[in-house]
């Protein structure tokens, strides 16, 4: 049987009471304080439009956060700018940046939004491997010797989206150098920051001392705070890059929804035991399933980080789309196939973490049938 | 005061550069006690904002299909097809406002050098975009329908007109739109209808338009002005079958969804539009009307709350006028040149204004015409 992407997501459609390991899409609610802020704006009527740049005290909470988590320090003023998810904050970032023929270094795999928008830019991608026995870091050295004249960006996911691979602090500082050394502008997608395991350890570049003025640090509410629907992510950067990303984003969406603004600000100035909670769920389920995984046969770097188990289940011989296509055909369960987040990956699955422990279980159990069913075994 | 700029500032591409240029230009304003040009009010009526909260309640706090709920999607699509653009849900794209949706659509339906055709006065925002993606702007007025010659390049020109205008409230006269849709279509053009302020209309005979043309065109529509949610962010595509994907990939490679508490607040407002139109239909004819006995030389205008006043018996010099207004009575209305040559010697209000700022420009013109 040969399936591809499309063919899975067609049936994915007709199948919307699957169990979903697909989306990055956190199964908590969004804490109640928060959506309590969200109701006292709507009932005070604070939901008009705000500057394109952000309600200003949105900005100040992140300015706040950033100083508090990161150690990137920035005017609320001038360098930060609230988007419309983090989605579009990459988008933005993208569009501002790349001229057509500029290369960027991104890591094989990516979360491939950041694709399309390079793409639509007219740049050029330039793919940084990282790889299962080194837990899918990025390894500078394989940074550096892809630098060209014409290297202009270089993009860090960490932790990864889909591998959970995380870049530790003397990585980063190593990145650092590199970024300095060969005039580098970085791109710190950090929307997973606040989900590390077994000790493992989240470093901003943008903290680090030269790093400031090179670097654009992105992040949201979405995942941290189980807030994917309410929209709202943010670029901190040097100033004269915000005011530019700004009027291009006042043409692509004006400014982000004020309610979820307020109910932004109440997040990041609220009490954070919520995603400390959340962390600790995630680890458990982590756990849990990477146990079950390797049980069945199936591979992984060690996830240190993220929402997801980047599996590699060559293993047991069934096609990694194919695999995918029947446990979602015949077990009723969505998990995605690796070649969605760059061609390479025919090997791997990426299974979420964001199902409770119970549904994991029997995702366990449902797998465990299919390759039972059809596993070549070699 | 000249910091060095930072390693990202030199990094910005060309075309974001201009973009920033152009938009320092609108940042010169200061601030008025009166203003006559922007909305008082800027939140949604209770049984919108009621049913943002019951969407909370019910936890819809998660991403959303990438082209929106599925009951707004029909609500949208059942009235572009009364109204004469026959389209299905699944060629109904949700947006986070109209300009998201103008976006998707310029982006995906032109390459750079390409044609945008512009049909009367348009705010300055949408040639800003029209730059931005590099498309050359050619302005037209509604009766230039030769201007489409038969045989052009198919994939090459977008014709926008907006039905009604933001800019002026005013409906295209139907017989030269229609003409004009026409030879563009004929001419393989794309065409897309703005219909953020057809929800605005005084008159409450329907939209009208004929399906066999409407059949063939892109919408592109907003719940920010009629329904006083500009800070909600929704707005929405409609597109022929074969043109929907690109705008629709587009979309989510932008900002994925949007967001479901203003979807459902979106889907509200359209389940209490009748009610709540027609209210604001009597409120605002209230208002015109009474703007005119004040003896204020309003334009005819078809739609809510943009208004021009023909101020030309008194100069065609529209700037010095606003500056003269703001002098005399305290008040900012706007000299409607900014919009297009076409609109020399007029100025342009906004109905929503402050009471007060309406009555200065009913004082200010009083005095003018003694
Ligand atoms: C690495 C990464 N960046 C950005 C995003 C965008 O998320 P959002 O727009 O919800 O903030 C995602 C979502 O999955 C992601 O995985």
């Amino acid at each position: 049987m040969t399936v591809n992407i499309f063919e899975l997501m067609e049936l994915a459609k007709a199948k919307p009471n699957a169990i979903s390991l697909g989306l990055g899409d956190p199964d908590f609610a969004t804490p109640e304080h928060i959506v309590a802020a969200a109701k006292a704006a709507i009932d005070d009527g604070r939901t008009g439009p705000v500057e394109p740049t952000g309600l200003l005290e949105l900005r100040q909470a992140i300015g706040r956060k950033l100083a508090r988590d990161n150690g990137v320090l920035v005017d609320p003023q001038s360098e930060v700018l609230v988007t419309t998810g983090g989605q579009e904050a990459l988008f933005l970032l993208v569009q501002a940046l790349i001229e057509p023929g500029d290369e960027i270094i991104v890591p094989d795999p990516r979360y491939t939004s950041y694709d399309d928008a390079i793409l639509l830019a007219g740049g050029r991608m330039v793919l940084a491997p990282t790889d299962e026995a080194h837990a899918f870091e990025l390894d500078p050295d394989e940074v550096e010797a892809r630098i060209t004249p014409r290297t202009k960006l270089l993009l860090l996911i960490s932790p990864n989206n889909p591998t959970g691979g995380i870049n530790r602090p003397e990585t980063v500082r190593r990145l650092a150098e590199i970024a300095q050394e060969r005039d580098l502008i970085v791109i710190a997608d950090e929307i997973y920051e606040k989900f590390v395991y077994d000790g493992a350890q989240h470093l901003s570049i943008g903290s680090l001392p030269g790093m400031r003025e090179r670097t654009i640090t992105l992040n949201g509410m979405s995942k941290t705070y189980a807030m994917t629907g309410w929209r709202i992510g943010y670029l901190a950067a040097p100033a004269g890059f915000i005011r530019a990303a700004a009027s291009l984003k006042q043409m692509v969406n004006i400014q982000a929804p004020t309610v979820s603004q307020w109910a932004s600000v109440a997040a990041l100035d609220g009490p954070q035991d919520c995603v400390e909670e959340m962390r600790r769920a995630y680890a458990t389920r982590r756990a849990y399933l990477m146990e079950a995984l390797s049980d069945l046969g199936f591979s992984f770097g060690t996830p240190w980080g993220g929402l997801y188990i980047w599996a590699n289940v060559s293993s047991c011989g069934i096609d990694a789309v194919e695999l995918s296509y029947r446990l979602l055909q015949e077990e009723d369960v969505l998990i995605l196939p690796g070649v969605g987040f760059g061609e390479r990956w025919k090997d791997y699955v990426r299974i979420t973490l964001l199902q409770p422990l119970e549904q994991l279980e029997l995702v366990v159990e449902r797998l465990g049938r299919v390759v039972e069913r059809y596993a070549v075994r070699k | 005061m000249t910091t060095p700029a930072s390693t990202v500032e030199r990094g910005l591409a060309a075309r974001a550069r201009a973009c920033d240029a152009a938009s320092d230009e609108g940042l010169l304003d200061h601030p008025y006690p009166l203003d006559a040009t922007a909305a008082e009010e800027v939140n949604p009526p209770r049984f919108i904002r009621e049913a943002a909260k019951a969407a909370l309640d019910r936890g819809e706090t998660h991403y959303t299909a990438r082209h929106g709920i599925a009951p707004l999607r029909t609500k949208l699509a059942e009235r572009a097809t009364r109204d004469g653009f026959p389209v299905g849900p699944e060629e109904t794209i949700v947006t986070n406002g109209a300009a998201e949706a103008l976006y998707v659509v310029l982006q995906t339906a032109l390459r750079p050098g390409d044609t945008v055709f512009l049909v009367g006065p348009v705010s300055p925002q949408v040639v800003a975009l029209a730059t931005f993606l590099q498309l050359r702007v050619e302005r037209l007025r509604l009766d230039q329908a030769e201007r489409f010659p038969t045989g052009w390049d198919s994939s090459a020109g977008l014709l926008l007109v907006a039905a009604p205008s933001a800019v002026t409230g005013q409906m295209p006269a139907a017989p030269q739109l229609r003409a004009l849709i026409d030879r563009a279509l004929d001419a393989g053009a794309t065409v897309v209808v703005d219909r953020s302020r057809a929800w605005c209309l005084y008159r409450d005979a329907g939209y009208g338009f004929d399906p066999s043309l409407g059949g063939r065109c892109i919408t592109i529509g907003s719940f920010s002005t009629a329904f006083s949610m500009p800070g909600w962010r929704v707005g929405y595509v409609t597109a022929p079958g074969h043109q929907v994907s690109a705008p629709l990939e587009l979309k989510q490679a932008m900002s994925i969804c949007t967001s479901p508490i203003a979807q459902f607040a979106a889907l509200a407002a359209l389940e209490g539009a009748d009610v709540w139109l027609a209210e604001r239909r009597s409120f605002f004819a209230a208002r015109r009307d009474a703007l005119l006995r004040a003896g204020v030389p309003l334009a005819p205008a078809d739609a809510w709350p943009a208004q021009l006043i023909d101020a030309r018996p008194f100069g065609d010099d529209d700037i010095a006028l606003a500056a003269q207004a703001a002098e005399a009575r305290n008040v900012r209305v706007e000299p409607a040149t900014r919009y297009g040559a076409e609109l020399r010697g007029y100025l342009r209000i906004d109905l929503r204004a402050p009471r007060q700022a309406l009555d200065a420009v009913a004082e200010f013109f009083g005095a003018l015409a003694t």
